[in-house]
């Protein structure tokens, strides 16, 4: 495959994923993003494989 | 409400040409706004409730290479864009499934709403016989004139302001990796009962200061390239040089993991007339990439060879990639998701091509593995005369 | 069982930091089993080491560390997955979360930080029986 077209395709897959902007994050935050999902979401429950 | 045409998401309902053309002649009629409006660099329409266009100004024109602005008159941003999915339905621009995304389409309906709004937009254009992509900023509002409802419309191209903030993606996150490892082995060499001993540790911030002073100039001089602000310095000088710069960059253990790299020992050493700083940095992203396409065990291998006027570099890894995972796997490669490997091979054609008189290609097959082939002209004023080859 | 070093496979695209956790875990009483330097590499990696552990960088060639964790915690449920990354976006921290990652650290912190939410990390994820 050319290099110019296989170039093209990714530049343009690439600014398509482009993730929004959203808030950076501190290692603060993070402990307090994961104690929220804990409560809301409880146990999983699937087993630890012995 | 039988005899509507469908839409899936703006009104299909249009104007008829003989109504295009009235209210163009009653916009015209404010020749002051008329006048102000060439004078804008960007492009503005102004559309009917309809989202027709009723006016344009110079800038359309010019950037729609269109010579008369009559020709405009009763379209569609998408339909005078050459949008793919303008003609999907019957009511044009704004009413296929896809329009429902479209950051012009977007805000055009709020303007229709009384608000002013401005939206990012990705048109997908036929452009002799292929699909091109361009990004837009739009703007679009609701306006007054002469007594008269109206919509104004304004786009600019901001592929520049999406490739610079790309790059510069990229370069954050590898500046920001290189140095937290520069941060995490400062401060073990502060603290006791660690494994590595201290030399080696201080050894080992030298090396990750290197690297970050030359992502740094990395970085600078794609920019300077995007500004059209590098100016290439040329020289005499050896491939067989540029080849061992390269080797000397990634043959440390730490780089290689359990891979290595070497030049071939029956690589040629040709003269050539280039910039040795630019072609480095060409090679250098080849072995890179070659190195990350790598498994361990396998050997990176580098290579110049003489073709008649031109000096090829070629780097080989064994690695065969099927078409399919070539594509998936370079994208990766490539992206802003593998640390500056986008910026690598981005800056490996913009440089060869825009800078280097080169060209830069690959092929992978089975037997042979993958080999990335740059070529560039030994002499560098003189273009090759066709039919003949120089010695 | 209870007494033996938890091991742990490191995956990170910069040689440099696979080199610098090996040291700080190494000095947390972990054993660094195996390295990988992109997603595929650090899915084959635990499944043959089934290590008690994994450090996953999320930007990585190949295939990312957020999309091998999808695959490492269907191969091994069990594992404790902290993703390990330079910049943190609170979208992306949610969705790898939300995916089962145990923990998720900054690489800049400072290492003895970084050390200790490892640490603590395994112990929380051992009392709790392997589950969040």
């Amino acid at each position: 495959m050319p290099l110019e077209l296989l170039l093209r395709e990714i530049a343009e897959d690439e600014l398509a994923e482009a993730p929004a902007r959203n808030e950076v994050v501190s290692q603060e935050d993070i402990g307090q993003i994961i104690a929220r999902k804990r409560a809301n979401t409880g146990k999983r429950t699937d087993e630890k494989p012995s | 409400m039988t005899g509507s045409p469908r839409t899936f998401f703006l009104s299909a309902e249009r104007s008829s040409p003989e109504e295009s053309f009235a209210l163009k002649e009653r916009f015209e009629r404010n020749e002051a706004i008329c006048d102000t409006l060439h004078l804008v660099p960007n492009m503005v329409l102004i559309l009917d409730r309809n989202r027709q266009i009723v006016y344009a100004n110079k800038s359309a024109a010019t950037i729609l290479q269109i010579h008369r602005i009559e020709d405009l008159i009763g379209g569609r941003f998408g339909e005078v864009w050459g949008c793919v999915h303008a003609r999907e339905q019957e009511g044009g621009c704004g009413t296929s499934e896809s329009c429902r995304y479209c950051g012009a389409a977007n805000a055009l309906a709020q303007s229709l709403d009384g608000m002013d709004a401005v939206e990012e937009c990705r048109l997908l254009i036929h452009k002799e016989g292929r699909e091109e992509s361009i990004d837009l900023r739009v703007w679009a509002k609701p306006i007054r004139v002469g007594g008269e409802d109206f919509l104004f419309f304004s786009a600019v191209d901001i592929a520049d302001e999406k490739r610079k903030a790309f790059l510069e993606r990229i370069f954050l996150h590898d500046i920001l990796n290189t140095a937290a490892a520069l941060k995490g082995f400062t401060n073990l060499l502060g603290m006791e009962g660690v494994s590595l001993p201290k030399e080696e540790m201080i050894r080992k911030i030298g090396l990750l200061s290197e690297q970050m002073i030359d992502e740094i100039n990395a970085h600078r001089l794609i920019i300077a390239a995007e500004n059209n602000e590098l100016v290439v310095q040329v020289r005499e000088l050896s491939s067989r040089a540029i080849l061992e710069g390269v080797l000397k960059t990634y043959d440390h253990h730490e780089t290689l993991g359990n891979r290595s790299i070497r030049i071939a020992p029956d690589s040629e050493d040709a003269g050539m007339v280039s910039d040795p700083t630019l072609l480095s940095r060409v090679v250098g992203n080849m072995a890179k990439n070659a190195l990350e396409a790598s498994v361990p065990g396998d050997v990176v291998t580098l290579e110049s060879r003489t073709r008649g006027d031109r000096v090829e570099f070629r780097v080989h890894n064994p690695a065969y990639m099927p078409e399919k995972i070539r594509l998936q796997v370079f994208q990766r490669s490539f992206s802003t998701k593998g640390s500056g490997r986008g910026l690598g091979t981005y800056s490996m054609k913009y440089l060869t091509e825009n800078y280097l008189r080169g060209r830069i290609g690959f092929t992978s097959t089975e037997p042979d593995g993958t080999v990335f082939v740059a070529s560039y002209p030994r002499h560098w004023l003189e273009e090759p005369i066709p039919g003949t080859r120089e010695t | 069982m209870a007494d033996r070093n938890p091991t742990i496979v490191v995956a990170d695209d910069e040689p440099h930091i696979r080199m610098m956790m090996k040291v700080v875990l190494a000095r947390g009483g972990f054993d660094v089993v195996g390295e990988a330097s992109n997603g595929r590499e650090a899915i084959e990696k635990c499944r043959l080491l089934r290590p008690d552990l994994v450090l996953l960088d999320i930007n990585m060639p190949i295939q990312n560390g957020d999309e091998a964790l999808a695959e490492i915690l269907k191969d091994l449920p069990g594992i404790a997955a902290i993703m390990f990354t330079s910049v943190a976006d609170s979208m992306t921290v949610e969705r790898c979360i939300e995916m089962g990652a145990v923990n998720y650290l900054r690489k800049d912190a400072p290492v003895q930080q970084i050390s200790e939410m490892v640490k603590q990390t395994w112990q929380e994820w051992r009392s709790r029986g392997g589950e969040p």
